[in-house]
């Protein structure tokens, strides 16, 4: 059936997705990739806050994984194998990028890593060609196990915790019309492919698996530390093992807590109240921009202090 | 989205739940969490790369020690004036505070908690139990205004493509217009029965509650 379905296509057929700019593309294309999953017969919600998650997507499919990848079980019994269908949810994140020097370029901060396995990126090409674009799909858990079976880490350096590392290593190759992660094939996660790996229900399944799963390897590369030019070797050495330290410390969860705990006593101790009443409105602001989005004119982190 | 929907999603926002809209008439609302013990995880957070304390948001000056508003100040330590304020981890035992060759280099980057240094990074650990582990919890919600102290679910017309273990819905009561009250069910737990409405709650927080329970450490 796969072969038989394309996708992405445009569902607008009075404009091509290139034909929209830098200013003005967020919306079509986020509409693009809805309007895309449903003809995949996922049910597509839309944030009503810009918070992160860009889309959610939900489906009914066969837990032995009969479901072809444009149905959906919804309150059907699977065909093949008589059981009734799982709901599985995926938890979308979309970056769209135009492609520059056949590099996607992209950016991750460490708020985009994610460790629920249910979380996706798709990063959708929109200008591979003028009339062809692309997804790129891949669930959180795949994307830090790629990296971690290959001895890739675009996590260790400073600058993806200061929010400015880009990762320019994801390319198209216009001759043999393939995706590749460095020297790496992509093709598995490219359009149907991709749609067939997030569609597997055993991540659903076995949830609080996968979730110590994706953990591990979010552990393994974000507890990582390279100097870059911003740090000493010697530095680098005493952070590396404070990391590993800390890392085996805090599987006793009192330990992280007890250290909060007396951290919390020491500013109290050595605050104001005014000083203090403005730790807390920024902790309230916090709360506020994870629910709300950063771009909320109802509050400026100005009014925060 | 009508009118009556829209009012429970932003109470449901003003709870800190976020909600994801459908074609149809019901919706979603997702918290990321922690795993386990369901309390509110927020990527926005920042921690000390170093030692996991959570950033206060403070300067603190390096000549008195002082802490004092990030935005308060003119640059200027409020106590003696020195220009030495950096955003600096508030755990006096964390490495960026005792090793005296680490704290210089990251004092001159800002401190730890400004963003030059690369040390800070996003909410990793559990505020209330310390888990090191987060998911997100969602579920379908349908709302319905309901004047009667029961009602009959096959009059609700929910859709049958909403069902699921995870839907749910949110009868408002409303028998005049001083009385508003809320109840919660599991769609499953109605289906084509009347069912009477024996545990409203004034408050609709209790509702989000009731749907984002949290084991609250001691």
């Amino acid at each position: 059936m796969c072969d038989e379905i394309k996708f992405p296509s445009n569902p607008f057929e009075d404009i091509k997705p290139s034909d929209f700019n830098k200013l003005n593309k967020k919306n079509v294309t986020e509409d693009f990739i809805e309007e895309n999953l449903k003809e995949l017969a996922w049910d597509v919600f839309k944030p009503f806050n810009d918070t992160g998650i860009d889309r959610i997507a939900i489906k009914t499919v066969c837990s032995d994984g009969h479901t072809e990848i444009d149905e959906n079980l919804r309150n059907q019994e699977c065909s093949i194998c008589g059981k009734s269908g799982i709901e599985i949810i995926r938890f979308i994140q979309i970056k769209t990028r135009q492609l520059k020097n056949n590099v996607f370029g992209f950016t991750l901060k460490s708020k985009d890593i994610r460790i629920d396995p249910r979380h996706v990126y798709l990063l959708y090409s929109d200008n591979t060609t003028a009339d062809k674009q692309d997804f790129i799909i891949i669930s959180v858990k795949d994307f830090l196990s790629f990296f971690n079976s290959n001895n890739i880490n675009p996590f260790a350096p400073t600058s993806f915790r200061k929010g400015n590392n880009k990762l320019n290593s994801l390319r198209y190759d216009h001759v043999n019309d393939k995706w590749s992660w460095g020297s790496y094939d992509w093709e598995l996660f490219r359009n149907l492919e991709g749609m067939k790996k997030i569609q597997d229900p055993k991540i659903d399944l076995n949830l609080a698996s996968e979730i110590m799963a994706t953990r591990n390897l979010a552990n393994s590369l974000l507890r990582s530390f390279s100097k870059g030019q911003t740090y000493s070797e010697i530095i680098e050495t005493k952070i590396k093992s404070e990391l590993e330290k800390n890392l085996n410390l805090y599987k006793n969860k009192a330990i992280i807590l007890e250290l909060r705990r007396k951290a919390q006593e020491y500013i109290e101790l050595n605050c104001d109240e005014d000083t203090l009443q403005s730790s807390r409105n920024y902790f309230e602001y916090i709360k506020l921009i994870d629910t709300i989005g950063e771009n909320s004119d109802s509050m400026s982190e100005g009014d925060a202090q | 989205m009508n009118i009556d929907d829209k009012s429970i999603a932003y109470a449901f926002i003003a709870n800190g739940v976020q909600i994801y809209l459908s074609d149809d008439d019901y919706f979603i609302a997702s918290k990321l969490v922690c795993a386990e013990c369901g309390y509110p995880w927020y990527m926005n957070l920042t921690e000390c790369f170093l030692c996991g304390e959570i950033n206060k948001f403070l300067y603190r000056c390096s000549d008195c020690f002082t802490f004092q508003s990030i935005t308060k100040s003119n640059m200027k330590c409020k106590e003696c004036g020195s220009s030495n304020l950096y955003m600096m981890c508030s755990n006096p035992d964390c490495l960026s505070n005792k090793d005296v060759e680490i704290k210089s280099r990251i004092n001159k980057l800002g401190g730890v908690f400004n963003k030059n240094s690369g040390l800070l990074i996003a909410q990793q650990y559990c505020i209330n139990c310390g888990s090191n582990f987060h998911e997100y919890k969602s579920y379908k919600i349908a709302i319905r205004i309901v004047n009667d102290e029961e009602f009959d679910y096959d009059s609700l017309n929910i859709s049958e493509d909403m069902v699921s273990d995870n839907s749910y819905l949110v009868i408002k009561y409303k028998p005049n217009e001083v009385i508003l009250k809320y109840e919660l069910f599991r769609i499953k737990d109605t289906l084509g029965k009347k069912v009477p409405l024996s545990n409203l709650k004034d408050k609709f927080e209790d509702i989000v509650d009731e749907l984002f329970s949290i084991r609250l450490m001691k």
